[in-house]
């Protein structure tokens, strides 16, 4: 009845996030950042020193530092030790009694909150109920909602239902979320994209630059972490088997083409085995 | 024109003779088109493919002193056309009941071409069912030949010409595998590794017994579930290398668990394709050399990946020097031939390829024998990776088979899981979990 022991999977690149069907910008005079429920009892379900979790951590991090930067207010959720059954409601049918050990209950000492930041007690999977949350929002005038946290398919992404149909934009930071799978992460951000909100990369908040891998630059910067060679050194026109990359990382540049809806394979790579003749290629394929 | 084997389709030569069960390394599968396409377009397609190298359009011709020459013949393998009353449920098992009796019968070096296809026609689907030597192809080989064949049958199909075909042309393999610098560079893999065989115990498998190869092979085939597949991925990225070598270092802990020993040598099918006319080529050329791994038994997940890694890019450098030589100088040296445990095949050669739009999937029959055990791991990109485990019934029973599969896949969920886990508490673990 309790939360499953749960492992650890890569957090959803660029290019695998679904196609958001709304235009919403990103405005830091409106918005507001919501850290999810990142307390020790919720996090302590991956077990110790998860990959997974120190990722998200490491992007919310950065996330809240670039929040201060632009004035943008920082709410956190935390749900209540021993909650009564009258206070819990259904989810003690669902999950069982939950957080009941004290030393369970605070957000995980790497995103412990400060005195500028709000933190509110959590009642239920969407953070607008049981809790003066939205009015919070409108007296900061903020009527969008940036979303990080854990769970992804609950709490966070029915806090992202609840802030559209109080008519704030809610915005899903798809690789500062965790969730119980990667398929559950992915359910959580399709629906959002497609049905109440709109899903962002920490890249496109921060305005950082991602690897295009079908750029010869992009591709360039990214096979050389593969092989074992100085970029000065490097000659596009050179044999990448020569190089020493292997057969396994020439497919997964496949799957990550792939993902950008270009069709490669093993044989075809094998046949031009240089970076100009794949950049030429992946040309021809992007025209088709 | 009349020209020598190159050393790999020599070894092949040779042990489809000397074995007198040639039937043992023939090689099949079938292309299931998810809709009906052109008979007519698709045997010109043969054509273009086949004749584009003297290595298909030839036969494989010995004389009186066993010595085997590659004779062109450019005569074109006819692809058997064939009416089905309805589409098969299962096309695996169809395929698979379908090519039995062409995978039991040896292919007449002197008199045939080295392959057969066969296209049934269902209502619904097409099929064509390929069955090859070794020789004539290998894993790669095989994907070369489909790629070239979709390739010619689009440009057909969209009224265009037949596309140029790159193949290298036998004349031009023989003359790299003459050249000195090859020569010199086998030369040097031979002492190398002989030299590693020299430094390591004898290489143990998952059983003791021993079997020929003729023995009859059984094959079980499972799929890593989704969510642990994305924990292997996750734990391949945070330990900087790649999902197969994370699946190689669950094979050797599982070796390392059963027999208490922390040097692990496990056989690797190299591709064996460097140079450019290699890479063109549709023959065999793949080589099977041992991997060893002297283990410590409180490295990490990620200490011993790094260290497949590291071995598989020296593996990398002394492929050319092929397995059959290498037993023969440890026969000559007086030394044990056991040489490899189990084998590993990594095959990344995966791909749907669309026929003028109509989707297709692949289903490997049967990619050859073993007197041992050989794990083909399909690697599909973000998908869960397939492994057929490919057993001698003679040394495995299908209980004996399933309890490998059990150890290999809980090991790398729990090492995956858990990547600081020691090698030494991970055995502790998976013998548990076996008790």
């Amino acid at each position: 009845m309790s939360i499953p022991k749960l492992n650890h999977y890569p957090l959803p690149r660029d290019a695998e996030l679904p196609e958001n069907r709304v235009d919403w910008q990103l405005d830091s005079n409106r918005a507001a950042l919501l850290i999810h429920d990142v307390q020790h009892y919720f996090v302590g379900f991956y077990g110790e020193d998860n990959p997974l979790i120190n990722s998200m951590i490491r992007n919310i991090q950065a996330l809240k530092a670039y929040c201060y930067e632009h004035n943008i207010p920082v709410y956190y959720t935390a749900q209540p030790i021993k909650q009564g059954k009258h206070e819990r409601g259904l989810l003690s049918d669902m999950w069982g009694p939950g957080l009941q050990d004290p030393a369970q209950q605070p957000i995980v000492d790497a995103l412990a909150p400060t005195d500028k930041d709000v933190v509110l007690t959590k009642w239920r999977y969407s953070a607008f109920q049981k809790c003066d949350f939205e009015q919070q929002l409108r007296e900061q005038q903020r009527d969008q909602l940036v979303i990080v946290g854990i769970y992804g398919h609950i709490g966070v992404m029915t806090t992202a239902v609840d802030a559209f149909m109080r008519d704030i934009e809610p915005f899903l930071v798809a690789d500062a979320i965790a969730d119980f799978s990667k398929e559950e992460h992915m359910m959580a951000l399709n629906f959002v994209a497609k049905r109440c909100g709109k899903v962002v990369s920490m890249s496109e908040i921060l305005g950082t630059q991602t690897q295009d891998l079908t750029s010869f630059a992009g591709l360039k910067a990214h096979i050389l972490t593969l092989i074992e060679c100085e970029e000065e050194e490097f000659d596009e026109h050179e044999s990448l088997i020569d190089y020493g990359l292997d057969s396994v990382q020439v497919m997964n540049l496949i799957s990550l083409w792939q993902q950008q809806g270009i069709e490669t394979n093993f044989i075809e790579l094998a046949q031009i085995p240089t970076l100009a003749a794949w950049v030429e290629l992946l040309e021809e394929r992007k025209e088709d | 024109m009349t020209l020598p084997l190159t050393d790999s389709q020599h070894a092949m030569w040779l042990l489809h003779t000397i074995s007198g069960r040639g039937e043992l390394f023939n090689v099949a599968e079938c292309l299931e088109f998810k809709g009906k396409i052109s008979a007519s377009w698709l045997q010109q397609s043969l054509q273009h493919v086949w004749q584009a190298s003297d290595m298909l359009a030839c036969r494989f011709i010995s004389d009186d002193n066993y010595t085997p020459k590659l004779h062109t013949d450019s005569t074109v393998v006819k692809i058997l056309v064939q009416d089905l009353e309805q589409d098969p449920e299962n096309v695996l098992a169809f395929a698979q009941n379908f090519a039995k009796p062409y995978l039991a019968k040896p292919f007449d070096f002197n008199t045939e071409a080295l392959m057969k296809l066969f296209l049934l026609r269902g209502p619904e689907q097409d099929y064509l069912i390929i069955v090859a030597h070794h020789l004539l192809l290998d894993g790669y080989g095989f994907g070369l030949f489909s790629q070239s064949l979709n390739r010619c049958y689009n440009a057909l199909s969209k009224g265009k010409s037949l596309p140029k075909l790159r193949f290298t042309q036998q004349q031009q393999l023989l003359e790299l595998h003459q050249s000195d610098d090859y020569l010199a560079q086998q030369k040097k893999a031979q002492t190398t590794l002989n030299q590693w065989l020299d430094d390591i115990p004898k290489a143990l498998t998952y059983s003791t017994s021993k079997a020929d190869v003729s023995e009859p092979n059984h094959r079980l085939t499972t799929t890593f579930s989704q969510s642990v597949w994305h924990t292997i991925q996750s734990a391949a990225q945070v330990t900087h290398t790649t999902s197969s070598e994370i699946l190689l270092a669950a094979i050797a802990a599982t070796l390392v668990a059963q027999h208490q020993q922390y040097h692990v040598t496990l056989g690797l099918v190299m591709m064996n394709r460097q140079a450019m006319p290699e890479l063109n080529s549709p023959c065999v050329q793949s080589n099977v050399l041992p991997l060893p791994l002297q283990l410590d038994e409180d490295a990490d997940l990620s200490t011993v990946a790094i260290l497949i890694n590291q071995q598989i890019k020296a593996l990398k450098q002394v492929q050319s020097y092929r397995v059959e030589s290498l037993k023969r100088d440890r026969q000559k040296q007086g030394k044990s031939l056991s040489i490899i445990g189990p084998t590993i095949n990594l095959l990344p050669f995966a791909s749907s390829p669309k026929y003028a739009g109509v989707d297709t999937c692949s289903h490997i029959l049967s990619a050859g024998t073993t007197d041992d055990i050989m794990l083909q791991i399909h690697l599909l990109g973000d998908a869960p990776a397939t492994i057929d485990f490919d057993s001698n019934t003679a040394r495995y029973d299908i209980a004996a088979v399933e309890s490998i599969q059990e150890r290999i896949f809980s090991a790398a969920k729990l090492w995956a899981t858990q990547p600081k886990l020691s090698l030494k508490s991970l055995c502790e673990q998976l013998c548990q979990n076996t008790v």
